[in-house]
């Protein structure tokens, strides 16, 4: 019984995650925390251990946590649930909007100037996530904290890496996911 | 048999998708792009931009969002559950080996070592989808004054995304209706 109740638990507070949070997985980090917290589910350790499993395993983030969490409360139904829980919203959003907007207003003059402003802004949106990333991935703030040189900061094997992969997808056209595989040993052998 | 392959299809190549891209969602752009325009021909490199542009302006994951958009595209409600439930599985069955039996392996100084050169080529793959989609989607000086904005208000000011979408909607529409008056005035 409590099971049932642990399940419509997850099912509500990820479909409420997953429609109200804009921005991506990172974005439904403090929700995640908040709901996972208030009910007691996991650890902060655990917390902090499932975030750092879900950025390195596959798949989007967002995905990987809702099946952690959901596994931690019921075994594999709760991944169930709460995985489709947080991917539900959007779905049917996209189904109404596919169904009632764009199959009948596609040459609409507002379909077409909503799509004018939000091209380009979502191009503004995905840069900062280039940014995000790039400071993660090759800066160190613990370095910077003591030392204070930002020369000292930067990983330069990172940077190679980032240099050289765009290159190869880039000019080269090599797929993105032999690019990921081969800097994921090329890591694995040198970096410290 | 060769009704159903499509759905199979569909399955499959977000499957691939799904299970290869490590580093979250926007890792996934390039990836669609390679597979759904250049390998499977499902759509237009146009039609994939706003897909993502769409996608990303929605509550919920661009990479889902995006992917239950082909497969609606393709072929209706039966194409986006295919689409959609290839994008997902992956996640479902690997982070459900992982809680049950290897709640420590992010400890694994390999792993680790191998996702800090994961993550930097991570940086190149959002990078790369990023150019590709401004060539496209930035077209004139309103295009470039709006990316602009719209990278200050989310990485500095730190408005939420769901504030930047609309005020973008706005002022697409104002753009249009201006362009649209001039054009006409230019006729007469």
């Amino acid at each position: 019984m409590s099971t049932i109740i642990d399940l419509v638990i997850l099912f509500t507070n990820f479909f409420y995650i997953g429609a109200f949070s804009f921005g991506g997985g990172n974005a439904m980090i403090p929700f995640i925390e908040d709901v996972v917290r208030s009910n007691g589910w996991m650890t902060s350790g655990q917390f902090a251990d499932m975030i750092a499993i879900s950025q390195i395993t596959p798949g989007p983030i967002a995905i990987n946590m809702a099946t952690y969490v959901g596994f931690n409360v019921a075994g594999p139904i709760g991944s169930v649930v709460a995985t489709l829980a947080v991917s539900c919203p959007a779905f049917i959003l996209i189904l109404i909007i596919m169904r009632f907007i764009l199959e009948k207003f596609n040459n609409s003059f507002y379909v077409k100037a909503v799509f004018i402003g939000l091209r380009p802004a979502v191009v503004g949106l995905i840069a900062v996530a280039v940014l995000n990333v790039a400071t993660i991935a090759l800066y160190n703030k613990e370095i910077y904290n003591q030392t204070s040189s930002v020369v000292q900061s930067i990983n330069y094997l990172g940077v190679f890496i980032t240099i050289a992969s765009f290159i190869a997808m880039y000019k080269w056209r090599i797929h993105p996911i032999k690019c990921i595989l081969v800097a994921g040993i090329f890591g694995a052998l040198f970096m410290n | 048999m060769k009704k159903d392959s499509i759905y199979l299809e569909l399955f499959t190549s977000f499957f691939k998708i799904g299970s290869m891209a490590i580093g979250g969602g926007y890792v996934m752009l390039p990836m669609i792009q390679r597979e759904v325009v250049e390998i499977k021909k499902w759509c237009s490199e146009d039609e994939v931009y706003d897909f993502y542009t769409l996608g990303q302006s929605l509550p919920g994951m661009i990479s889902v969002n995006t992917a239950t958009l082909i497969g609606y595209q393709m072929k209706g409600l039966p194409g986006a559950i295919a689409a959609t439930a290839g994008m997902i599985m992956p996640s479902l069955v690997i982070i459900m080996f992982i809680a049950a039996f290897f709640t420590h392996i992010q400890e694994n100084p390999v792993i680790q070592r191998a996702f800090k050169g994961i993550r930097a080529a991570v940086v190149a793959t959002i990078a790369m989808a990023v150019i590709n989609m401004a060539k496209k989607s930035i077209v004139n000086m309103f295009g470039i004054l709006l990316a602009t904005a719209s990278f200050i208000c989310f990485f500095f000011l730190r408005i939420s995304p769901f504030y930047i979408v609309i005020g973008a909607g706005i002022m697409g529409i104002i753009y249009a209706a201006i362009e649209r008056r001039r054009e006409h005035e230019h006729n007469n």
